[in-house]
């Protein structure tokens, strides 16, 4: 594969996908300074029209949707839906696709792998993340939230490096790993222990359908 | 046997909120397709509730512990 065409959708529009904006906006940093071309449909163009223009006209190889989700689809600014199981799926075949979103591995990443899309990287039940309340207006400041969201970006981190699906997804759970140690045998405080069980959640929870061996 | 599960199932839930309490007020959980997101108090009256979101908390507990008793975190 070779195709440097790089897809991002981010809403802000509550306090979850706020953070979730500003974490994607670091991986658009690093697929910037490697030269991919970006399309960045943010905030209210994260919608289902700019989503298939997109999609029809420049054929992206690497798609990193940021949104709500359930089993069968992905939503955009204000919960619009961006993409759905027999409704536009067919539009990312040929691609590699990171969805931070609940459920939607479940069933729209198993259809749209059988209609034609590389690797679909995603959760097959719902993501969480803890953050601090303090630091809502600094989202990348946020040492809690980073727990969760720098194992996340790690797996477009890696494609964008070259590596192989299925060692981005490895590298991820290694990250969300060494964080739950991390936790378990710092001796700080009982409550910063708490985001380890969300943590093995969301690990537990990551998978990649697919090719495993697909690169960018 | 049907009040074996109800009462196993209350012994959980009570686990569930024991933890729960123990995690910091100025933090916060993003949780669920809604955008909702809960403080360690609100989290505790889902699982009262027994609701959606309160099953979901649950059984992110019991993963945890089930891990814990496994091993599987400190795996290399």
């Amino acid at each position: 594969m070779n195709n440097n065409c790089f897809l991002v959708t981010r809403s802000r529009h509550d306090p979850g996908m706020h953070y979730l904006f500003y974490w994607a906006g670091k991986v658009i940093e690093e697929a910037n300074k490697k030269n991919f071309q970006i399309l960045d449909l943010s905030e209210e163009k994260a919608n289902q029209k700019d989503f298939n223009g997109r999609m029809k006209k420049l054929r992206p190889g690497l798609l990193f949707l940021n949104g709500h989700g359930d089993s069968d689809k992905v939503t955009g600014h204000n919960d619009q839906i961006l993409i759905k199981v027999g409704q536009n799926d067919e539009l990312i075949r040929d691609c590699i696709v990171y969805a931070l979103s609940c459920r939607s591995a479940a069933e729209l990443g198993k259809t749209c792998v059988s209609k034609g899309t590389i690797s679909y990287i995603g959760y097959n039940d719902v993501f969480v993340f803890l953050y601090e309340e303090d630091k809502t207006t600094h989202p990348l400041e946020d040492k809690t939230a980073s727990l969760f969201l720098g194992p996340s970006n790690l797996i477009i981190s890696s494609l964008l490096k070259g590596n192989l699906t299925g060692q981005a997804v490895r590298k991820s759970q290694e990250e969300f790993k060494r964080n739950i140690r991390k936790l378990i045998t710092s001796e700080s405080p009982q409550e910063d222990k708490s985001p380890i069980p969300w943590l093995i959640w969301d690990m537990e929870h990551q998978v990649c359908l697919g090719d495993q061996a697909a690169k960018i | 046997m049907a009040e074996q599960k109800d009462s196993l199932d209350e012994d959980i839930r009570q686990l569930v909120i024991e933890r729960l309490k123990a995690m910091p007020s100025d933090k916060k959980i993003s949780i669920g397709a809604d955008g909702s997101s809960f403080t360690s108090d609100q989290l505790i009256s889902h699982v009262k509730e027994g609701d959606e979101i309160g099953k979901k908390i649950i059984d992110v507990q019991m993963s945890y512990l089930q891990a814990l008793k496994t091993g599987a975190l400190l795996d290399e």
